[in-house]
């Protein structure tokens, strides 16, 4: 249980904009006070539990990030500021870092729908159940995410392109 | 309600470049090791035990007559283990948390043979020898056009003979394949722009009819981007260009091998038709 769900929460912290020097700890936090609350877990629900969990401690860790001078955004700017110039090189974890700045551009439940969908690739029918939404509000903030994650993208790759004029 | 996922129906190239990054993102193989003897310790063994009891699988025999279940243990997380295997088929997922603990005697390498079970870009579990070792990450991963340039057709699925690679670090996508070449990989040469450029060329080449100068473009991109974020839809537009010069055993033979390494890529629907488009001819 712990391996085969420790990937999809470390993922989700990750898109929800916990810093990754943190994602380890939070991801185990998510675990941890899971298991405090065995008993109450039915047969089958481990998932939407640890995504219940899950939901507030990336809030949380935002949160903390927030108040320490946004370490999030730091985190951004050191990815930015270390980007080669667009003909040099560029490998996938370079590509993964535009990707995160990209959807840190994004709205909350944008994002959260955009990452549950896309990235993770659930069904609708699972992120309506999940989020305890109908499926049509899925649909609808799918596609307003899929509008700012293009806009993002196009920022995004604006700057790499200007960034790599610059040098 | 079917909607297509954006990396298959998006035309930015950027775009998708970004999203396919997604999938080589993940924990480190020793931070979910670490968090699972952290948090289950040897419960997990015990777990293992269990859920092979509660699912009356052939785990269940081969868990005692390896003696490796430790009994009398409380089994903090057992129900959640048991569920797992129950519902989704994770038990390989446990075994291979089991199977990391390499100072532990453990039953990994039979399970992972007799139960190919590989989770969503997951981590596998590495036969016995390979578990104290570290994983081949930096090994350039093996293309499907050099698989199928091999007499022996090698089944691109991690077996117990074939030890996985596929770890969750980078390499993403082409990770699928197991490094089974221990040539040093070329220079990479991987900006993001560079490639999606050098596809478009390859695009373009092939369009307007020239499908030979295609297929040089797309050597040279796989040269060029070994691991490049846009490798699998290289392969794709390789199939096509073996397909559209009249090569079509290669093409055929390309495409098996792309959707039995790739079953669930964005690509897959259309390899496959194509796939029937050539075997119908």
């Amino acid at each position: 249980m712990v391996h085969s769900h420790y990937r999809l929460v470390w993922r989700l912290l990750r898109w929800l904009g916990v810093p990754r020097n943190e994602l380890d700890d939070v991801t185990q936090d998510v675990f941890w006070l899971a298991s405090q609350r065995m008993d109450q877990i039915r047969l089958g629900s481990e998932w939407p539990y640890l995504f219940g969990v899950a939901l507030r401690k990336a809030a949380s860790a935002r949160r903390a990030a927030s108040a320490y001078g946004s370490i999030v955004d730091l985190e951004h700017y050191d990815a930015a500021a270390s980007l080669p110039l667009p003909d040099q090189q560029m490998e996938q974890g370079q590509a993964r870092e535009l990707l995160y700045e990209v959807l840190q551009g994004m709205s909350e439940d944008s994002r959260l729908v955009f990452a549950l969908f896309e990235l993770e690739e659930l069904e609708i029918t699972e992120i309506a159940r999940l989020l305890e939404i109908p499926v049509g509000t899925v649909g609808s903030r799918l596609r307003r995410a899929r509008e700012e994650f293009s806009r993002e993208a196009r920022r995004v790759r604006a700057r790499v392109a200007f960034q790599g004029r610059e040098r | 309600m079917t909607v297509q996922r954006l990396v298959s129906s998006t035309s930015d190239d950027f775009e998708r470049a970004l999203l396919r990054s997604a999938r080589g993102e993940g924990p480190s193989p020793q931070a979910v090791r670490k968090a699972a003897a952290a948090l289950t310790g040897a419960a997990v063994l015990t777990g293992v035990g269990a859920a092979a009891a509660a699912s009356g699988a052939s785990l269940a025999s081969k868990a005692a007559a390896s003696g490796a279940v430790t009994k009398g243990i409380v089994a903090l997380m057992t129900p959640w283990v048991a569920a797992g295997v129950v519902t989704s088929g994770a038990v390989i997922g446990v075994v291979t948390v089991v199977a990391h603990r390499a100072d532990v005697e453990v039953l990994a390498p039979e399970v992972s043979a007799s139960a190919p079970y590989r989770p969503r870009g997951g981590v596998l579990a590495p036969p016995r020898a390979a578990a104290s070792q570290p994983a081949p990450e930096s090994s350039a991963p093996e293309t499907i056009e050099e698989l199928a340039a091999r007499s022996v057709p090698i089944a691109p699925q991690p077996s117990a003979s074939a030890p996985a690679s596929a770890s969750a670090a980078p390499p993403p996508a082409p990770s699928a394949s197991a490094p089974l070449s221990s040539a040093p990989a070329p220079e990479v040469r991987s900006s993001v722009t560079d490639e999606i450029r050098a596809m478009d060329q390859a695009r373009e080449a092939l369009a307007s009819g020239k499908s030979q100068e295609a297929l040089a473009l797309l050597d040279r991109m796989r040269h060029d981007f070994p691991r490049g974020a846009l490798s699998l839809d290289a392969e794709v537009l390789r199939i096509e260009a073996y397909a559209a010069s009249g090569r079509r055993v290669r093409a055929i033979y390309l495409s098996e091998q792309f959707l039995q390494a790739h079953p669930n890529d964005p690509h897959a629907p259309r390899v496959r038709s194509m796939l029937a488009a050539m075997s119908n001819r």
